[in-house]
């Protein structure tokens, strides 16, 4: 029994050994998720919490009798255009209609405003700066009728009217509650390591290839050995996780120190999490090269296909796709294996309670231990007549 | 034309690895596109938030008013009870904003007291909080100013209801807005997202593919023999990018022709040809690059790692996941390195055209040219990549 036990260890080591040898596998590995971090962080940057810095919105407006006359209008416009910090408007004055328009094609204002009886607005299209500029000019008309039916409501009241505008209350507030908030912007940085995870799938499959005889060197000199076939495919498959589980790791550290995001709870539970998101991408890949009988070609594309679907619908390139789904198909959530791995960070970060963690790492041990038993199945006992 | 050949043949041989690839990106295209040009983030006001409002305070007039109005201007979600609940609705996004109005909130709101608050919950990031705020203290705030001025009792529950009913009135003004384009611009819209996707797919697509068959001439003995040969590496590479280019072609017309079919009714509008224009020059930008890249790559596992670092990196930099605009100064400079930014830049260009003069057009030739100027690049770098190797070892 000892010498058995001997025989997986020096496999093992040799299998570490074998794959960290692999430069430029082990350096993408690694590389690839954190460069990836890097852009997320970059682009993210400015997307932070919960406002994003606009752009001052740059507007004309036509000059005629109506808008001199229009005191009040004038003076919120220029106190939406003086603000503290950022003012949300640059006004432009314009002579005549011909060149507000010729400056709304230059792309120099986002729209123009014609005072009249009532505002109208001329805008080249939608945008975000014309919703801004929109938002603007409707409250001020709402005001304005509103005004209107107090006066005629009670003439009195025209003296408070000015008085009471002024006044400022603060309506809502944020719920404070130990809980964390939910956050969109954490979804890509879960959804890079479900990928990363799943990227064990290359891993995995090699391994596969490694120890069947019609498909490698070094799989035929394997299998002439007097070593049980479970104990070879442990024995690499164990040293293949324990390399993702490492790299993973390693992203996570960088995510949580270099970008600060957010990974609540103990380390201990982010490890669990990791390793079996690790597993489940390497016993995924392990399945793909066991069930496709073709060239490594082939298997790359399906684990590259599949891998980048995983990752797109969890959440990869657009948060909302997600959501989207899940909402759809709420079984989605457990059953794609991206979505349960960055749900298992999420459901971390986001309840106190472990109940959901703990469905969640469960369901990625089963998935992984369904798919191993699968392969062992079509692996067990193969023999070759020629290879 | 032997390495052409040779290319045709691993083409062939390859042909079900590269279709995979093929029609996993399309998918995305068509996935992506439909769900964006569906929930068009720019749209701002006239996006509606999924919103849930608990109401502990029903039957008074100024909470009843509210729930009526923030039902009207978003879509409401049937409220929980709950904490888990409410945890769960967030977590899941079936409620993107929850907002609690407390028992008495109504006769502490009108008496000017204003010792209640609301209590709002939300995912962070999104702009349902920005927007729904807003709405909350709009409504409020003109309900403020109603009773405020007017003087209105608490108990006085006949005039409440009358000025929830002016204020709803009053906030349903709206300016009148003029679109100063002749053409519409909603329809044309939505393809836009198609073609911006389209280069995210483009682009992992080539340098998935090309990187395949480019690897069969990196192996040991084939570059070997092929160095022996007569034919001078130009040439040798020269028939290799053509063969390339085959493929590239190939995917660029599939990818095309099913965006063209899903819009028939865009074909007569100028600007889809502009935009196909554009694709085709950010085709063979991504071309040229996938070629360099399969120059530098081996290994499987490297390679969809690089197609993805390339490919998602440089398309979430240049803004075709994230709108340019979100996007900050610095990151836009860091990302005007990448051909994806140019562009989106002329997709995005493209979209507001109105005539087609010269100079009209003028800066969306500008972008294609640097898109030009990048496949330039790439590909000069290839090929010296290729010499220098050539006189390192044989």
């Amino acid at each position: 029994m000892r010498g058995e036990n001997i025989v997986f260890w020096h496999l093992f080591t040799y299998r570490i050994k074998g794959t960290v040898r692999d430069v430029e596998t082990i350096f993408w590995t690694l590389a690839f998720p954190m460069i990836m971090a890097t852009f997320f962080g970059l682009v993210f940057s400015n997307l932070t919490g919960d406002y994003v810095e606009f752009e001052t919105v740059n507007i004309g407006i036509i000059e005629s009798e109506a808008y001199f006359e229009d005191a009040q209008f004038q003076s919120s416009l220029k106190e939406a255009s003086q603000g503290e910090g950022k003012p949300l408007f640059d006004v432009a004055v314009f002579a005549n209609e011909d060149e507000a328009l010729a400056a709304l094609k230059n792309k120099e204002i986002s729209g123009y405003v014609e005072v009249g009886d009532e505002l109208v607005m001329n805008v080249s299209g939608t945008g975000f700066n014309q919703s801004i500029v929109k938002t603007f000019l409707d409250w001020y008309a709402q005001m304005n009728s509103a005004v209107n039916s107090i006066i005629e409501e009670n003439p009195a009241a025209a003296m408070r009217i000015q008085d009471v505008m002024e006044g400022q209350v603060e309506y809502t507030q944020e719920k404070q509650t130990d809980m964390k908030k939910p956050d969109s912007m954490i979804t890509y940085y879960y959804a890079l390591i479900a990928m990363t995870c799943l990227y064990g799938a290359f891993m995995g499959m090699r391994e596969v290839t490694f120890v069947q005889a019609n498909q490698s060197a070094q799989g035929a000199r394997q299998s002439v050995a007097p070593t049980h076939k479970l104990k070879v495919f442990a024995s690499s498959l164990c040293a293949v996780t324990l390399i993702q589980f490492t790299s993973i790791l390693i992203l996570i550290m960088f995510l949580a120190f270099v970008f600060k995001v957010e990974f609540a709870g103990q380390v201990g539970y982010i490890l669990l999490a990791s390793f079996a998101g690790c597993s489940l991408g390497v016993s995924f890949g392990a399945l793909v090269s066991a069930i496709v009988k073709k060239r490594d070609g082939v298997k790359v594309a399906i684990i590259i296909s599949v891998s980048m679907a995983l990752s797109f619908a969890a959440g990869m390139m657009q948060s909302s796709i997600k959501f989207a789904l899940e909402r759809t198909v709420p079984a989605l959530a457990y059953l794609l294996p991206g979505n349960l791995i960055a749900n298992t960070f999420y459901s971390l970060y986001y309840y106190d309670s472990f109940d959901r963690y703990f469905l969640n790492v469960a369901l990625m041990f089963a998935m992984a231990g369904v798919m191993y038993l699968v392969v062992f199945m079509i692996m067990r006992r193969q023999q070759y007549a020629s290879i | 034309m032997q390495v052409f050949k040779v290319l045709m043949k691993i083409i062939k041989k390859n042909f079900s690895v590269l279709s995979i690839y093929v029609i996993v990106f399309f998918f995305f295209v068509f996935i992506l596109g439909s769900a964006m040009s569906s929930e068009d983030p720019t749209g701002y006001s006239d996006m509606k938030s999924k919103v849930m409002i608990i109401n502990n305070d029903a039957g008074e007039g100024v909470s009843d008013g509210l729930e009526e109005y923030l039902g009207l201007t978003g879509k409401a979600v049937k409220p929980v009870k709950t904490e888990e609940e409410i945890r769960d609705a967030l977590f899941s996004a079936s409620a993107e904003y929850i907002i609690e109005i407390p028992e008495g909130f109504s006769d502490d709101f009108v008496s000017g007291e204003h010792a209640l608050t609301l209590e709002t919950r939300s995912v962070a990031g999104t702009t349902d909080k920005i927007r729904t705020d807003m709405l909350v203290d709009k409504y409020l705030e003109m309900f403020r100013i109603y009773v405020d001025s007017l003087e209105v009792e608490p108990s006085d529950d006949a005039q409440i209801a009358k000025i929830a009913g002016m204020v709803s009135d009053d906030l349903s003004l709206e300016t009148k807005v003029v679109t100063t384009t002749k053409t519409a611009v909603n329809p044309f819209e939505s393809i836009t997202y198609y073609f911006k996707f389209l280069s995210y797919s483009l682009l992992s697509v080539l340098i998935l593919g090309v990187s395949t068959m480019i690897s069969v001439f990196a192996e040991r003995d084939f570059k070997n023999r092929l160095m022996c040969s007569p034919k001078p590496s130009f040439a040798v590479n020269l028939q290799m990018l053509l063969g390339n280019l085959c493929f590239a072609v190939a995917a660029w017309v599939f990818f095309i022709v099913s965006i063209l079919f899903t819009f028939i009714d865009q074909i007569g509008d100028a600007r889809t040809w502009l935009l196909v224009i554009n694709t085709f020059v950010f085709t063979l930008v991504a071309l040229s690059l996938s070629f360099l890249l399969g120059q530098l790559i081996h290994s499987d596992n490297a390679r969809s790692a690089v197609a993805n670092v390339v490919a998602l990196g440089s398309c979430f930099l240049g803004g075709v996941f994230v709108p340019q605009m979100f996007i900050s100064d610095t990151v836009k400079r860091i990302a005007s390195f990448t051909p994806s930014f140019w562009y989106v830049l002329a997709v995005e260009e493209t979209k507001d055209l109105e005539s087609f003069g010269w100079k009209d057009l003028e800066s969306i030739i500008g972008y294609l040219g640097i898109q030009i100027a990048f496949a330039v690049a790439f590909l000069l770098i290839a090929m010296v990549i290729t010499r220098q190797r050539k006189r390192k070892s044989i």
